[in-house]
């Protein structure tokens, strides 16, 4: 259930039944909304679970995503510490980049429905949106002409930070986030439109 | 015996009549400093920038015609009858060096704020991030970790990364008793 918690659920009801002895369909609600559903199926040796991820706007926007997990520890049936092995993002995932106030830059996730303002000034900016009404903040730092770090927090602590590098010919971008607390960071690969 | 020609005469004679105002001089200085310092912030700065200099440079040149018609005329004072160093200072009006150098700065003072705000501009609109991107799934890595853990009967425990949340798995919508992690806010 990959990205249940990445918008922040606070105040939301969660569910889980089995539909079938290798099927789970995992739900979590808010104010009767239905936010997010996702299909876990077991393989038949139990050692990878496939999740049919879906997150639901409010506008009526779905995000899919289907995630394919590995068995690492121990546990039969559903239960087990399960790692990702696979990631398969099915929607559109469209990234905007505009100028901010100048020299600063703002990055628009409409999936996400997350603003990034930043400014290379290393002073925290908060984000617009859901993400800044959570007291979600995003500060920058110019490495060189195609690199840039943004260092996002979350009431004033430190959730992430985001390597944004351009290739040469900056038709591609690529986002790697480094979790703090996690190892293996995500890295999203962009190519201009 | 020659008759000797007075200054004024001589001037006259260059000038078809007409004075140099010391303060024809002295614009033609500034305005030499002052785009010496353009030119060099314009070498840092982008085309935003250098296509507001060259409109710029542009009215300059209109004016430049002007200017070397001082500059030649400077020269000519040389052979005034009346030269030398002193009296060249007081007959092209050149004010101490001091003071020169201040309304010089207050130029470049003024016209500071300009050249930056024009640099600012020329990077925002050159920045090579900005634009439309789309996601390539294929290149894309974003690991997750979850863990499911049995706590007998149908309850089971699930972390998700943002706190642990127990419930029974019989299919109604529970609170889960949201253990929050401070880092993520609300889990």
């Amino acid at each position: 259930m990959g990205a249940t918690n990445r918008g922040g659920y606070g105040g939301t009801l969660l569910s889980a039944r089995a539909e079938a002895p290798d099927t789970w369909i995992v739900e979590r609600k808010k104010d009767g909304r239905l936010l997010l559903k996702a299909t876990w199926k077991l393989s038949k040796d139990g050692s990878t679970l496939t999740d049919y991820f879906r997150e639901f706007g409010s506008d009526g926007s779905t995000v899919s995503m289907d995630y394919v997990y590995q068995r690492t520890g121990r546990g039969s049936g559903f239960a087990a510490d399960w790692q990702s092995i696979k990631e398969t993002m099915n929607s559109p995932f469209p990234l905007q980049v505009k100028a901010f106030q100048g020299d600063g830059l703002s990055f628009i996730t409409l999936v996400e429905k997350k603003t990034q303002d930043v400014k290379f000034d290393g002073k925290d900016y908060r984000n617009e949106g859901p993400a800044g009404d959570r007291g979600a903040s995003s500060s920058a730092q110019r490495v060189d002409e195609r690199t840039l770090v943004i260092t996002d927090k979350a009431n004033g602590k430190v959730t992430d930070t985001e390597t944004i590098g351009l290739s040469a010919d900056l038709k591609t971008l690529t986002i790697t986030t480094h979790v703090p607390g996690s190892d293996k960071p995500s890295v999203m690969v962009f190519d201009r439109k | 015996m020659a008759a000797q020609i007075q200054p004024s005469q001589w001037e006259a004679q260059r000038t078809g009549g007409r004075s140099l105002t010391p303060e024809a001089h002295e614009i033609g200085r500034c305005r030499s400093s002052i785009w010496d310092s353009v030119f060099r912030l314009w070498t840092r700065g982008g085309a935003g920038l250098r296509l507001w200099t060259a409109r710029s440079v542009l009215g300059e040149a209109r004016r430049g015609a002007k200017k070397q018609t001082i500059e030649s005329r400077t020269t000519e004072y040389s052979d005034r009858p009346d030269w030398d160093g002193a009296v060249r200072k007081m007959a092209i009006g050149v004010p101490p060096k001091k003071a020169r150098e201040a309304r010089v700065f207050k130029r470049i003072l003024k016209i500071l704020p300009a050249v930056c705000l024009a640099t600012c501009m020329a990077w925002a609109a050159e920045s090579p991030f900005i634009g439309d991107w789309k996601l390539d799934p294929s290149k894309t890595r974003m690991p997750d970790e979850m863990k499911v853990e049995s706590k007998g009967g149908n309850k089971y425990a699930f972390d998700f990364g943002g706190g642990v949340e127990t419930i029974v798995v019989d299919g109604s919508d529970q609170p889960g008793g949201l253990r929050r992690d401070p880092a993520v806010g609300e889990g």
